[in-house]
């Protein structure tokens, strides 16, 4: 008699694990459903590819509901809020950048993520050493990027 | 003699200072994540047109050689590949650093590159015309199943479930499709909006799937980024030496590979180091150690993507064909100081084109002791800057360099969202390596699986176009060999020890 399979490792939880392949078939649908109105060359390959990603989830999904999944309890854990506001920080510089110019967002956002990797506590020695520091960084990037290579970083709507 | 009289021409102190130049600026360049090696060498071209024609040359492949080395730096130690050809140098060059290795890791690199980058050159020395005219037998077909080749490495590169990786070349490859079709020009899955309808810019997307979650998971802890040793080794060339004799036959092969792949117009260094480092682990007897930190995987993508660099010379110098973007500015430098590529270059200017040779090879020996000094600052400032520092300049270093690459915000606000995506799919298992393999040959697939569906068409026969060539034939079955050589090898593995277990058990009994 046959040995039965061993339970798939889920990457993060079981649940996940079964709802990631029927994002990509959702994924697949969308490129199919969009390329209705292509002409023939166009839709020829995205096509044909978003069948292949929807193929694929379905094999994976037989693949889960076959052999089962378990949960993964070691998945690394990390401060969820430090990360998010990396994010918002990071989005906000992108969107505000061509208002408020490069210099002034590029220093900015240095300063608050500067604030968001820090763990210890600041100490005015090392909170000036860190703003200094990163004032002649973003000083020298612009430098090399807008004066070297002749990069016209956005100067902001204000400026003009 | 007159290829040596030629070549020594290249050791006047000026072209020596120059190629000195070059190499460590093209190093920089390419160590910062956005600056690509075509942006290196397009950016300083107008540096060169006062020039004479052998040092504008010799600068030039100067710096592309150390722009294609540099992009390594970055690779290994923070994930993000400073030039797409390095990004299967992440692969084994970063879990080196997070263990402690970085600086053996930097070090294996460069003498990965050396090798590499002298392999190419002796190609375009010796065998240049002769292998020019084999690119020329390249079709859309063939291209079109050199891509397909390419995504076979996807079994390589997919951690414990290989429908996973496939999802996620599959969703990189729907990515490459998003603006302007390669054929046809219709405007696809934009959903209405302007910042999609250029399309998604590799490098952009390579720096926000690499670097973002990187950039996410690095704030999340305490922790340091990379793990250093109490003991400092320095540049470690023994061991780094030691390990490349290992590997000698892992070096030579990418490095052909390497030089094979750039000889092909427009398929580029990514292509080359991918399918080598495929080819590598292939090879390799521990199979299962190629992505956690296996010196072989950098020396085998390392040797590959500098070898390309006197490989994409070829067609360039020969035929007048760019084998890698990088040499398309180059050809763009030749033309503006009065050259026509082609035979005559070999014969009426052979002056020039062996001191440009002379010049790239000793460029490439530079890169040993410029590459080992720089890498061992690059390393120690990487594990000695303080977490509050280095999120900020890598963020910063993201943005400025997405920005650069055409002046555009959007490509800023794509990287951002791009990387966001590829934290959360990474951590529900979907590895970023196999969604930045569809993105990248997923332009080349198109556009050879489109024109190959037109011959077809033209020709009555579907299955003549795509399976009736020699070369087609050839790549469809080392594609199909890539794919189920692992299975294949495991097999085997099992059977043998199945068999070892079974001799045991009879030599106990007895």
């Amino acid at each position: 008699m046959s040995k039965a399979l061993p339970k798939l490792q889920a990457s993060c939880s079981a649940r996940s694990e079964l709802l990631m392949p029927l994002l990509f078939i959702g994924i697949g649908g969308v490129f199919l459903w969009q390329s209705q109105d292509m002409s023939q060359l166009g839709a020829i390959f995205p096509v044909t590819i978003a069948i292949v990603v929807i193929i694929a989830g379905l094999l994976r999904l037989a693949q889960l509901v076959v052999r089962g999944v378990l949960s993964n309890t070691e998945r690394d854990k990390g401060s969820t809020p430090r990360r998010a506001l990396l994010v918002v920080v990071m989005t906000a510089w992108a969107l505000v950048m061509p208002w408020a110019g490069f210099l002034l967002t590029g220093l900015a956002s240095f300063v608050s993520l500067m604030m968001i990797a820090q763990y210890e506590a600041w100490t005015p020695r090392r909170l000036m050493g860190h703003l200094l520091t990163g004032v002649v960084l973003v000083a020298f990037f612009y430098a090399l990027f807008a004066l070297l290579l002749n990069v016209p970083l956005p100067l902001g709507r204000w400026w003009v | 003699m007159d290829i040596l009289s030629h070549a020594l021409g290249a050791l006047s102190p000026l072209n020596l200072g120059l190629a000195l130049l070059g190499v460590a600026s093209g190093i920089i360049i390419g160590a910062l994540p956005g600056l690509s090696a075509t942006m290196a060498v397009a950016v300083l071209v107008p540096v060169t047109f006062g020039m004479t024609p052998e040092s504008a040359l010799i600068m030039l492949g100067a710096i592309y050689t150390g722009a294609i080395y540099g992009g390594s730096y970055s690779a290994i130690l923070v994930n993000t590949p400073g030039t797409p050809s390095a990004i299967a140098t992440t692969f084994d060059g970063f879990p080196m650093a997070k263990r402690g290795d970085g600086d053996l890791a930097v070090t294996l690199s460069t003498l990965a590159s050396v090798v590499g980058g002298l392999v190419g050159v002796f190609a375009l020395l010796t065998v240049a015309p002769l292998l020019a005219q084999v690119a020329l037998s390249f079709g859309p077909v063939e291209y079109f199943w050199l891509a397909i080749f390419g995504l076979t490495l996807i079994s390589a590169l997919s951690e414990g479930s290989t429908l996973k990786g496939f999802m996620g070349a599959g969703f990189g490859l729907l990515l490459s499709t998003i603006g302007i079709a390669v054929v046809g020009g219709d405007i696809r899955y934009t959903f209405g909006s302007q910042v999609l309808l250029g399309g998604i810019e590799i490098v952009s997307a390579l720096i926000g799937l690499y670097c973002i979650p990187v950039l996410i998971d690095l704030v999340a802890s305490p922790e340091s980024h990379l793990k250093v040793d109490e003991k400092q080794r320095g540049i470690r060339l023994r061991e780094g030496l030691m390990h490349a004799w290992i590997g000698k036959f892992n070096l030579l092969r990418s490095a052909t590979i390497g030089t094979g792949v750039a000889i092909l117009p427009g398929a580029g260094g990514s292509i080359a180091s991918l399918v080598s480092y495929s080819e590598a682990r292939r090879a390799a007897k521990d199979s299962s150690s190629f992505g956690k930190g296996n010196p072989q995987g950098v020396l085998a993508t390392e040797a590959a993507n500098n070898a390309t660099v006197g490989g994409g010379f070829i067609p360039t110098l020969v035929l007048g064909i760019p084998g890698t973007p990088p040499d398309a500015v180059i050809l763009g430098a030749l033309l503006v100081q009065g050259f026509r590529t082609g035979p005559e270059l070999f014969t009426t200017n052979a002056n020039i084109t062996y001191t440009f040779v002379g010049g790239l090879f000793i460029a490439t020996c530079l890169l040993l002791p410029l590459g080992l000094l720089i890498g061992r600052y690059a390393f120690k400032s990487i594990i000695s800057i303080p977490k509050a520092l280095l999120v900020p300049t890598i963020a910063f270093m993201t943005v400025i360099g997405t920005y650069a690459i055409r002046n555009s915000v959007s490509d800023v606000i794509i990287m951002l969202t791009l990387g966001i995506i590829g934290w959360v799919l990474n951590r529900y298992g979907f590895k970023p390596s196999p969604i930045v393999l569809g993105l990248i040959l997923g332009p080349i697939a198109e556009q050879g699986f489109v024109q190959g569906f037109l011959m077809g068409r033209a020709s009555g026969s579907y299955a003549v176009t795509f399976f009736g060539g020699p070369i087609s034939l050839t790549i469809i079955a080392l594609s199909i060999l890539s794919v189920f050589y692992p299975v294949i090898k495991a097999r085997r593995a099992q059977r043998r020890h199945t068999n070892d277990a079974d001799d045991s058990r009879q030599e106990v009994s007895s």
